[in-house]
C-alpha cells in the first residue's frame, strides 16, 4: 500500500474513528485502525466489537492495499504534523510495518495483518429513514444526560428510540432514564420509521453519534434491525449493536394529574439552586423547595457545615407545597431548557414532578423528589 | 448559629418503572416442591380426572402454572364468583378458575360447569390455597363432585425452589445478581415465595434508589429494615 493525502483530511477522518478504540485492549487488533487504499480514497475503520465507525477520505493511491496500525499512535502523529502538510503512508514489502512520512518527519509503525481485523457484520436492516442532523441532535441532546451509568441495569444504559402515536400524529421518540429522572424528546416520525422496533442505543454510540453530527444541515440515514443500527452521516458510517433488553414501560411514570403549576425564570432558578447547593454535602445534594403564593424558597441544610436559604419570585397560585430535589438533577434539567421560563407541574412531595420547556413542547422531563 | 440535625438523611425516591413478570414455561422454576404440579401441566391432556385441583400456599406459583396451562390448552378463564353467566361459552373448551377459594364462589355455576366439562370430555383446572373441604360448600352435589376431583399439591418451597424463584424474580426485572447473594437471601428470609417477592421488590427499589448493584451488604440492610418493620411504611 502506498498513498499520499492531505494531513487535514487524514486528521479529520482519524478524529472521527479513533475515539471508538479503547485505550486498553486485551485483543491487540482492537487497538488498531484498518486502512484500506482503493481507487481514489483511503478508507479508515475502527471498532470495539460493539461499535464500528468507518470513513473514506480522498487520497492519491499509488498502490492499493490494506493494513492495520495502532489507532491512537497514528492519530497523535498526524495531529502533531504541521498544518497543510502532505502525508505519505507506505507499507513494507513484507507488510510488517508502515511508514508515515511528511516533510522531514518519518515514522515506522508496526502493523497487524488486515485479515485479522474483525468485521461487525451488519446483517439486513428492516427499516430505513432519513432525519436531518438538527432533529437527531435535538433528540440526543435533550435526553442524553438522563442515561443511567449503573452497569447492572444494562437496559437503562442507552436512549430508547421508538415511534409513538400522539394526537393523531406518529412521532419518533427518544427516552432515557436512570430511575431517578426521565427525559423524553420527540420529532415528527420520518417516512420509513413506521412500524420500526423500539431500540435501545448504547451510551457510547450515543456519545460518538453526538460528536459526529456537528453539521446541522446534513441528512442522516438511519437503518435499523432488532439487533443493530447503521447511521450514515455524510461520509461517515457508524454501525452499532443495540442493547439487548426491554426498556421499561416509561409511560406509567409520567403523571397526567399533576395540578399545581409553578412557572419560574429558568436562569435565576438555576443560579439560585447552584448557590444554595454550595453548602450541601457531596453525597446528599438535597434542596428543599417551599412553594407558596408567588414565592419559592430554596433551602439546603447540611448538618456538617451549615445551611442556606434563597427566595425567588414565581408564578404560583395553588396550595403551598414543600418538596425536595437533588440539586444536580434540577441543574441538569434547567440546562436542557431553551425557554426563558421553566414550567413545573407538581402533585406532592412523594410523587414525580413534570418539567416542561416553555419554548419546546416536544421535550418533557420527569423528576422524582427526594425525601428531606 | 446552631445547626439542628435532621432526624434522617435525605433519600432520593426512585421512579416506579415496573416490570413484566415472565409467565412462560421457560420461566418456570421446577424443584421437588412443585415437580408434581409441573408434571401435571406438562402431561395435559393425559389427566387423571376431568377436574383437577392445584393446591398450594400463596405465592407458590399456582397462577404461573395455571397461565402456562391456559396457554398450552387454549383454555378460557372464568372468575370464581361469576360462572353461571358464562356457561354458554364453555362448550368443549377447557376451563381455568384461578384462586377458586378467594372471595365468593358461584356454587351453582361451578356445579353446572363441572357437569358440562365431564359431559364434553374436556378439563377444568382450579387453583386454590385450601382444600375444598374448608371452602364451606353448601351444595351437597357440588361437594361430592369436588371430592371426586384429582388434587395435586405444591409443597412449601425448598431451598432450591426458593433460590430459583429469587433468580427468576431478578431476571424479570432484568437485573443480574451474583449466586452468593441469592444464597444469602435463601438462608435469611422466611421460607415462603410471597416473602421472596416482597424482598426482591424492596431490594430492587433500594438498588435503584442508591444507583448501586445488588450486593450482599445491600441485601443484609434491606432484610434488616424489613425485619424491623420499616419497609412497608416507606413504600
Amino acid at each position: 500500500m502506498r498513498v499520499i493525502l492531505e494531513r487535514s483530511n487524514l486528521l479529520k477522518s482519524l478524529n472521527h474513528v479513533h475515539r471508538v478504540v479503547e485505550r486498553r485492549n486485551t485483543i491487540p487488533i482492537l487497538s488498531n485502525v484498518l486502512l484500506q487504499a482503493n481507487g481514489a480514497s483511503l478508507e479508515l475503520k475502527a471498532t470495539d466489537l460493539d461499535l464500528e465507525i468507518s470513513e473514506a477520505t480522498p487520497a492519491s493511491v499509488e498502490q492499493g492495499g490494506a493494513t492495520t496500525v495502532p489507532a491512537h499512535l497514528l492519530y497523535d502523529i498526524v495531529r502533531k504534523l504541521p498544518d497543510g502538510a502532505e502525508v505519505m503512508l507506505k507499507t513494507d514489502e513484507d507488510g510488517n510495518a508502515m511508514s508515515v512520512v511528511s516533510g522531514r518527519s518519518s515514522f515506522r509503525l508496526q502493523c497487524l495483518p488486515q485479515s485479522d481485523f474483525p468485521e461487525l457484520s451488519a446483517g439486513t436492516f428492516s427499516h430505513i429513514f432519513r432525519l436531518d442532523a438538527h432533529a437527531l441532535k435535538g433528540l440526543i441532546e435533550k435526553t442524553q444526560f438522563a442515561i443511567s451509568t449503573e452497569e447492572t441495569r444494562y437496559y437503562l444504559n442507552g436512549i430508547y428510540l421508538h415511534t409513538h402515536e400522539s394526537g393523531g400524529k406518529l412521532m419518533l421518540r427518544a427516552v432515557a432514564t436512570d430511575g431517578h429522572r426521565l427525559a423524553r424528546a420527540e420529532v415528527e416520525a420520518p417516512a420509513g420509521s413506521e412500524g420500526m422496533p423500539g431500540i435501545i442505543i448504547p451510551r457510547k454510540t450515543v456519545s460518538e453519534l453526538q460528536k459526529l453530527i456537528d453539521d446541522p444541515d446534513i441528512a442522516v440515514t438511519t437503518e435499523i434491525s432488532d439487533t443493530k443500527m447503521r447511521l450514515t452521516i455524510g461520509g461517515v458510517i457508524l454501525t452499532s449493536k443495540l442493547i439487548d433488553g426491554t426498556f421499561p414501560d416509561y409511560q406509567r411514570v409520567i403523571p397526567s394529574g399533576n395540578d399545581k403549576q409553578l412557572v419560574i425564570d429558568r436562569q435565576s432558578f438555576a443560579a439560585a439552586v447552584d448557590r444554595v447547593s454550595t453548602i450541601s454535602s457531596e453525597r446528599g445534594r438535597a434542596v428543599k423547595l417551599s412553594i407558596a403564593d408567588g414565592l419559592v424558597t430554596l433551602a439546603v441544610n447540611n448538618p456538617d457545615s451549615g445551611s442556606a436559604v434563597e427566595e425567588l419570585p414565581a408564578d404560583y397560585a395553588s396550595d403551598p407545597i414543600e418538596i425536595g430535589f437533588n440539586a444536580k438533577y434540577l441543574l441538569d434539567v434547567a440546562a436542557q431548557l431553551k425557554g426563558s421560563e421553566a414550567r413545573f407541574m407538581l402533585a406532592d412531595a412523594g410523587s414525580p414532578t413534570l418539567i416542561h420547556d416553555t419554548a419546546d413542547e416536544n421535550a418533557l422531563y420527569v423528576l422524582m423528589p427526594m425525601r428531606v | 448559629m446552631t445547626v439542628t440535625r435532621e432526624p434522617s438523611k435525605p433519600r432520593q425516591l426512585p421512579l416506579d418503572l415496573g416490570h413484566s413478570p415472565g409467565l412462560t414455561r421457560d420461566d418456570l422454576v421446577v424443584s421437588q416442591a412443585n415437580a408434581q404440579a409441573a408434571a401435571l401441566i406438562d402431561r395435559w391432556p393425559e389427566w387423571p380426572a376431568p377436574v383437577v385441583l392445584l393446591a398450594g400456599p400463596a405465592g407458590s406459583g399456582k397462577s404461573h402454572l395455571a397461565a402456562i396451562w391456559r396457554e398450552h390448552a387454549g383454555a378460557i378463564e372464568l372468575s370464581p364468583s361469576d360462572i353461571s353467566a358464562h356457561l354458554g361459552e364453555v362448550g368443549a373448551v377447557p376451563v381455568l378458575i384461578d384462586d377458586a377459594d378467594q372471595g365468593r364462589l358461584d356454587q351453582e355455576g361451578l356445579f353446572h360447569l363441572i357437569n358440562t366439562v365431564r359431559g364434553a370430555g374436556s378439563h377444568l383446572l382450579l387453583t386454590t390455597r385450601s382444600f375444598p373441604a374448608s371452602w364451606g360448600v353448601s351444595l351437597p352435589d357440588l361437594a361430592s363432585r369436588l371430592k371426586a376431583a384429582a388434587t395435586v399439591e405444591i409443597e412449601e418451597p425448598d431451598d432450591m425452589l426458593l433460590a430459583g424463584v429469587i433468580t427468576k424474580l431478578f431476571a424479570d426485572r432484568q437485573v443480574e445478581v451474583e449466586p452468593h447473594v441469592v444464597q444469602f437471601l435463601v438462608r435469611r428470609i422466611e421460607r415462603s415465595l410471597s416473602t421472596a417477592i416482597r424482598v426482591v421488590d424492596r431490594l430492587d427499589r433500594a438498588a435503584l434508589e442508591q444507583k448501586t448493584r445488588i450486593t450482599r451488604a445491600l441485601a443484609a440492610e434491606t432484610i434488616g429494615a424489613l425485619d424491623a418493620g420499616q419497609g412497608e411504611l416507606e413504600l
